[in-house]
């Protein structure tokens, strides 16, 4: 099983959910670009790099999900606790490019209003 | 930086000194009626005379005052009893119960006639002992006597006085030490208890205990609960050859693991004996030359771990220190267990805490049977009068210690745990033996088959009066001993028994309060939880105010002015001040019940929970996160414990009408080791004749998921037996879950069939649609609204009500059923409705079987879970 002590491991950067390096700002919004899976593996760094992130005060984030394949309900969690805190802090969170699953995962759990997703990261910084 | 190491280190020797030298004083002053002063004094003055320190003349007079009772190695001979007492002589030299440590010598010597002018080395002495052997030789007296000859009036010179020799390494000699280890074994008893660690303690045994003797390695190693031994110390031992034999599994042959299987102690005189007993094991394993393992043993007398210590080529043959080592060893097995609570968190703790706090959420009575091992078989035929008919090799276990009990224990005899625990299986259930259940249990702990009862009729006497019940029991195997379980079948006895107890499990109490009227009305739990006599009658608003904590009172008032002008449900959670003082943290949901013009306010109603020990458990839980990320080598026992959790959680019995509502359900656990997720369900007949349906997923895996899963259904319960309805019983919990901010989002499906009506109401949050089956033809159910639980604390829950004809059938999954990894989710339903619409027919077993069948393969990143019911009748 010891799949997720393998991160805490320090296994190297395939593993890493957020790619830090590639953040950029756009229109107001902070782009984070995430790829892999958002899983329960990969829930502690990535709960850990996206409030380091988007720490200080009232931020708007993007999180880029073209690249997540998979999604389970422990990162649902995270982009729920992500979501919460930044609209608490006078920030906001959106999706950009989920795939099917993530979408259909949104639908199920009936949480879009809470993480409204846009096809793409153009669409998603407007306005 | 090293001068201020020798500093600390020479202090911490000193205080270890002082806690002999404190006893010795003690000593003196009740015995010369003199003062602390005067009796230093003395100390000082021997301490002179003698040329020895201060610390070795106060232990040393300690030692001639009362010397240890033959601390034998565990034999045969009755533990429960011989060695309680003879593990208790050793109290007064410990300064860890120091009230008696003082007292006691002076008191127990009073008799002694001779005031002790303390000169070390006069020879063993000890009136205490007396009463001791007097109280063990009724019961034993072969060996009471030999416990009665040494110490009641012989004096000792200081050489030794039975030449070990002659019995070379039994056990059974009577152990008189000689007097400078009299003097040793006081300051050893004394120093051990300020041990840092264990490789501390290995450390003190080898140069404080054995240094004369030139020890030089020193071992410790523990029984764990699954058999295998722990080094918890080593001194002497090179740091690799400890870090690789930190587990030793019991199948291995090496000198510790044989010491505690056998209880008898093991000495091997050079490398070529070592070699020749132990072909398969490199000789220079454990440094030196020469070899004693002995065992250690616990307070009750049990083989708790074992103590090896080797010694250079260059010493003698060191055969006649058994009896030292025993000693030394009933110290050291005494001492460990409290090292391990003074340095906290010990390997153990942490998996106990959660495991327990999950046991503690369960409805049926749970006991954890810890193994007792008596060698020798003659003296274990005594003291457990029948093991049944079942035969005496059950290796080496002969009975069961009741380790701990779950807070839904209450037997037969209306025992609750705190009454069992600590307790013989034979000595409370004797019934058990004489029916053969007990022999079963025996057989689950050693074949590790579960034994799955039949309801049978269990009798026990129970003060006097012959009392029957009939229940199911169920035993399965659980690390080294037996996890023991059963239910109570008396369905008007259990339902009220389950609602009461959902409740508490949940902590949970309903109340309403009639603005018009001005009553109050609460459920039985308010009081439990505020901390009321239900007698006093249920108090009014001006003595509730009383109840708030007063920092949090405005925080209470201003919730209760927006609730009564802004009439929109509120959540807050609060201390309580409970007349007993115990602290206690509830949290509090309330709404308004207005008229229909939704102006004027009725009534105020709502839910208070008692989040106190949910706290505390997510604290422990936290812990043992911490643990499991160390411990790794255990992640196949947490497994198998987590998935025994879950099937013991979900555990739900068949209808006892299945006249009015057939179910099945099929669980599959998640098929890699801690992926078990929080899946689970519930069936449960409600007060007013409704059957509640429930099915849902906490999100998470392992231990967090199990406990929000515990708390989630039982919760839901709870609130279910208040008879709400499901929307309104899941905003209830959505509430709950949000405001604890916990680390869990869930979903969950709540259906309350009406058998009468024949009706469905439903509500959802966030989970997958259920299928309604008519003759054979499946159809999604279009789903409320309703957000996963923990998502928003505003969310809201609509409800549906599907009409059901006779035949019709109802399926609720989790999403293991449907999503695979890779695999659309989509998809994955339409799968599940193509195969329903293969094989669902008819019966609801066969339906499921067929589902499960087709789609249940175990899937390896997330449990399976797929239940249904059916009305009976139709075609």
């Amino acid at each position: 099983m010891p799949e997720p002590y393998q991160h805490e491991d320090g296994q190297e950067d395939e593993e890493r959910v957020v790619d830090a390096d590639n953040v950029v700002e756009r229109d107001g919004w902070t782009v984070v670009p995430v790829r892999g899976d958002l899983d329960f593996y990969s829930a502690p760094m990535f709960a850990e790099s996206v409030r380091s992130l988007a720490a200080p005060g009232p931020r708007r984030v993007v999180l880029d999900l073209a690249d997540v394949e998979f999604m389970d309900s422990t990162g649902l969690r995270l982009l729920l606790g992500v979501s919460r805190d930044l609209r608490e802090a006078g920030g906001a969170l959106r999706l950009a490019g989920p795939g099917d699953l993530v979408l259909r995962l949104l639908e199920v759990t009936q949480v879009a209003p809470l993480l409204p997703a846009f096809p793409d990261v153009t669409s998603a910084c407007s306005d | 930086m090293d001068r201020l190491r020798a500093e600390v280190d020479g202090l911490r020797r000193a205080m270890r000194s002082r806690a002999v030298i404190e006893q010795a004083k003690g000593l003196l002053m009740a015995r010369m009626s003199c003062s602390a002063d005067e009796a230093f004094g003395h100390l000082a003055q021997l301490s002179q005379h003698t040329n020895m320190k201060l610390a070795e003349v106060a232990a040393g007079l300690l030692g001639v005052a009362a010397p240890p009772s033959s601390p034998a190695v565990p034999r045969g001979g009755s533990p429960g009893t011989g060695q309680t007492a003879a593990g208790r002589t050793t109290a007064p030299g410990l300064p860890g119960t120091e009230s008696t440590g003082v007292g006691q010598p002076g008191a127990e010597q009073s008799d002694a006639g001779q005031p002790g002018t303390g000169q070390p080395g006069s020879g063993p002495r000890g009136g205490g002992q007396s009463r001791r052997a007097r109280a063990a030789a009724d019961r034993k007296p072969e060996g009471g006597r030999r416990r009665g000859t040494a110490p009641t009036s012989r004096t000792v010179p200081p050489a030794r006085v039975h030449p070990a020799e002659e019995q070379p390494g039994t056990t059974r000699t009577p152990l008189d030490l000689s007097s400078e280890e009299a003097a040793r074994y006081h300051l050893v008893a004394a120093v051990l208890e300020t041990a840092d660690d264990g490789d501390d303690m290995a450390r003190l045994l080898c140069e404080e205990a054995l240094g004369s003797t030139e020890a030089c390695m020193v071992a410790i190693a523990l029984l764990e609960p699954d058999g295998a031994l722990r080094l918890v110390g080593t001194h002497g031992v090179p740091a690799q050859v400890a870090s690789q034999w930190q587990r030793i599994p019991p199948q291995t042959s090496v000198p510790l693991t044989d010491v505690v299987h056998s209880g008898e102690p093991v000495h091997l005189p050079d490398r070529a004996a070592f070699a020749a007993r132990y072909p398969q094991v490199d000789a220079a394993l454990m440094p030196g030359e020469q070899l004693w393992v002995v065992p250690l043993v616990d307070a009750q007398g049990a083989t708790s771990g074992a103590l090896a210590v080797g010694w250079p080529a260059s010493v003698q043959d060191m055969s006649a220190a058994a009896s030292f080592l025993g000693a030394l060893a009933q110290l050291c097995g005494g001492a460990v267990p409290r090292l391990a609570a003074r340095t906290a968190r010990g390997a153990l703790s942490g998996d106990e805490m959660w495991f327990r706090a999950l046991l503690d959420s369960l409805l049926d009575p749970v006991l954890i049977l810890a193994p007792i091992r008596e060698a020798g078989t003659e003296s274990a035929g005594a003291s457990t009068p029948a093991s049944g008919g079942t035969g005496g090799d059950h290796g080496g276990v002969t009975d069961f210690r009741i380790d701990y009990a779950n807070a839904a224990t209450v037997d037969l005899a209306g025992r609750t745990g705190a009454d069992v625990v600590g307790r013989r299986m034979t000595d409370l259930y004797p019934g058990m033996v004489v029916s053969g259940v007990f022999g079963q249990l025996l057989d689950v702990q050693r074949t590790g088959t579960p034994y799955e009862g039949e309801a049978e009729q269990f009798i026990e006497m129970v003060s006097g009066h012959l009392r029957s019940s009939t229940m199911t029991l169920r035993a399965v195997r659980f690390l080294d001993g037996v996890l023991l379980s059963w239910r109570i079948h008396d369905e008007d006895e259990r339902r009220a028994a389950q609602f009461a107890q959902a409740q508490r499990l949940a902590n949970l109490g309903t109340w309403q309060y009639d603005m018009g009227t001005g009553e109050t009305v609460w459920s039985p739990e308010m009081f439990t939880i505020i901390g009321l006599d239900r007698a006093d009658g249920t108090p009014g608003p001006a003595a509730l105010a009383d109840a708030v904590a007063p920092d949090d009172l405005p925080a209470v008032e201003a919730v209760l002015h927006e609730l009564l002008t802004e009439h929109r449900p509120q959540t807050l959670e609060f201390r309580v001040t409970r007349p007993d003082g115990r602290p206690c943290t509830v949290r509090a949901a309330a709404e308004a019940v207005c008229d229909p013009d939704g102006e004027e306010v009725l009534a105020l109603r709502g839910v208070l929970q008692d989040v106190t020990a949910w706290r505390r458990t997510q604290d422990a839980l936290a812990d043992a996160r911490d643990q499991l990320a160390e411990e790794r080598g255990r992640t196949a026992t947490q497994h198998a414990a987590v998935t025994l959790l879950q099937r013991a959680i979900i555990d739900v019995p068949p209808p006892s009408d299945p006249e009015v509502m057939r179910f099945a359900a099929h669980y599959v656990p998640a098929e890699s080791i801690a992926q078990v997720g929080g899946d689970w369900y519930d069936r449960v007949t409600l007060p007013d004749g409704r059957i509640l349906v429930a099915v849902g997923d906490v999100s998470g895996h392992g231990l967090p998921a199990a406990a929000g899963m515990t708390q989630v259904r039982h919760a839901l319960r709870g609130m279910a037996y208040t008879g709400a309805e499901p929307a309104q019983i899941l905003t209830w919990l959505n509430r709950m879950v949000c405001h604890q901010r916990s680390d869990y989002i869930a979903t969950v499906i709540c259906a309350l069939v009406n058998p009468r009506t024949r009706t469905m109401t439903w509500s959802q949050a966030g989970h997958l649609p259920p299928l309604h089956v008519r003759e054979g033809a499946p159809r999604v159910l279009q789903t409320p609204f309703g957000m996963v639980l923990g998502a928003s604390s505003g969310a809201a829950y609509g409800s549906a009500v599907v009409d059901l004809a006779p035949g019709d059938m109802v399926l609720m999954y989790t999403d293991g059923l449907v999503e695979h990894r890779g695999a659309d989710l989509g998809r994955g339903l339409s799968r599940l409705v193509g195969t329903v619409r293969e094989g669902c027919d008819g019966e609801l077993d066969a339906c499921v079987e067929h589902v499960m069948r087709h789609l249940g393969t175990p899937n390896p990143q997330d449990d399976t879970c797929l239940i249904g019911f059916q009305i009976p009748g139709g075609k």
